[in-house]
């Protein structure tokens, strides 16, 4: 941890040197400071944790596991109602084979794919806080080559990483920042929110901004649908009251029309379809990684 | 119009292949264009003879001013964005339709604000296709009928199993 926390000084400072340099100084390539983005592509990164120091060769994304789980989730969808969101949080935290019994009648093998894999870098909800360093993200690909603590290591999957964790490269690194970042560059050449290609990166993950919400939407004649049931409601209780007072007119047509209301509304006919739509599930907003960084922009 | 158009031709400021390339739009018209939005590898933009360019680049505090500005994506896959929807007028050469002339207003050229770093987790979601069913449609055991069982499973000491294609 003193090694992290000594290389977040030193980026403070690198940082600090660029934001005071005087306007008039020759432009240069430096750039840093804090940045939120949804992922980092970056080319044989070296990380270094509270516990390992790990390589790894080729081009690797760095993702919060929040970010890759709402990805995955809005990857693949059922036709009809779609059930897949639901099927990746079953498939986590609950039981794999129900999950994967549910999608039994669909040509799933990609998703299942996608699925185990995402399984082995979550285990708990709050892992949606971690942050994870994959080969690919479409299809997912885990890690599976890489040297920690000196030792070459092949066939174990690269997990996921709590923070804070330095990543650092000199082969080149790419990311996209967004709104809130505070970016500096040497040369001022730097907007709220831009895609950047860097030479060399230092970067300190510190937490992640998860700001994604899982929504119900697709639904038409939302309000007609809530007027339908609560009149259903009404007439059905009204009818209950009438066969207590003993009018069998007034039950039978409350009764009728109480029940008809209720089968339009929720029994899953083609008209119902058609009127209301069908609900779907999907996964909104994101997952960002904050990091501070200090580097050369290419 | 022609005229100064001529003249930037002329004076020398210009690099010559842009020089050139005004001055072969001499002979024909310039019309009107509504077109307000245009996709670019290079723009190169030059200044009317009297007037330098006056540039202000997102970020920089200061503002600049040239005769002839060109902006370029080289490795950038992405083709720049040119904006002149603030412009009074747009005159565009009948003979290079490329070779535009531009009174007035802003014109702005934009690069791309996010690469292709995250376009994996934004990908459309795949519909999951249905397997074809594998279980038989109807089944029919001597005058009963069954439609969409699942598996049928047939035991017994003999029998004789005819198969149609």
């Amino acid at each position: 941890m003193n090694e992290i926390q000594d290389i977040s000084n030193l980026m403070d400072k690198e940082v600090e040197a660029i934001t005071l340099a005087d306007a008039s100084d020759l432009p240069s390539r430096k750039i840093g400071g804090k940045a939120s983005t949804r992922g980092v592509k970056l080319r044989n990164p070296k990380i270094i944790t509270a516990e390992n120091k790990i390589e790894i060769l080729g081009p690797v994304f760095l993702v919060s596991v929040a970010e890759l789980k709402k990805a995955i989730k809005n990857r693949y969808k059922t036709p009809g109602q779609n059930i897949f969101p639901e099927v990746v949080d079953d498939f986590i935290f609950s039981n794999e084979k129900e999950a994967l019994n549910r999608l039994r009648t669909f040509d799933s093998a990609q998703a299942a794919s996608d699925l185990v894999n995402l399984a082995k870098l979550v285990k708990v909800p709050s892992d949606s806080a971690k942050i994870v360093l994959v080969s690919k993200i479409k299809p997912l690909e885990l890690v599976t080559e890489y040297i920690i603590d000196g030792k070459h290591t092949s066939g174990n999957f690269l997990g996921s990483f709590d923070l804070p964790l330095v990543v650092m490269t000199d082969e080149g690194a790419q990311f996209d920042f967004e709104n809130p970042s505070h970016v500096v560059g040497t040369n001022k050449r730097v907007e709220e929110s831009m895609a950047i290609n860097m030479n060399s990166i230092m970067l300190i993950a510190e937490r992640v901004d998860d700001n994604t919400i899982q929504i119900t939407g697709g639904l038409k004649h939302v309000g007609w649908g809530n007027m339908m049931a609560i009149v259903s409601l009404i007439c059905l209780l009204v009818g209950a009251f009438s066969l207590i007072e003993k009018r069998l007119f007034f039950f039978i047509v409350l009764l009728i029309s109480g029940a008809g209301l209720a089968i339009a509304r929720y029994l899953p006919t083609n008209w119902n379809k058609r009127f209301f739509g069908i609900s779907e599930i999907q996964v909104v907003g994101n997952a960002y990684t904050v990091f501070k960084f200090y580097g050369e922009i290419a | 119009m022609k005229q100064e158009l001529l003249e930037i031709a002329k004076q020398g400021q210009i690099d010559p292949e842009t020089a050139r390339r005004l001055a072969a739009c001499m002979s024909s018209e310039f019309k009107s264009t509504p077109s307000r939005y245009f996709g670019a590898r290079k723009v190169i933009i030059v200044a009317g003879a009297s007037e330098l360019l006056s540039i202000r680049i997102s970020g920089f505090g200061e503002s600049f001013e040239g005769r002839q500005l060109i902006c370029s994506n080289v490795d950038n896959p992405e083709n720049l964005e040119v904006i002149m929807a603030e412009c009074e007028m747009v005159l565009q050469s009948a003979k290079d339709p490329d070779v535009l002339y531009v009174k007035g207003g802003e014109t702005s050229i934009t690069g791309p604000k996010y690469s292709d770093v995250t376009k994996d987790l934004d990908t459309l979601a795949e519909v999951l296709e249905i397997l074809p069913r594998k279980d038989p449609d109807i089944v029919q055991i001597d005058n009963r009928i069954y439609r969409q069982t699942g598996t049928v499973y047939i035991r017994g000491p003999f029998y004789v199993v005819i198969i149609e294609r």
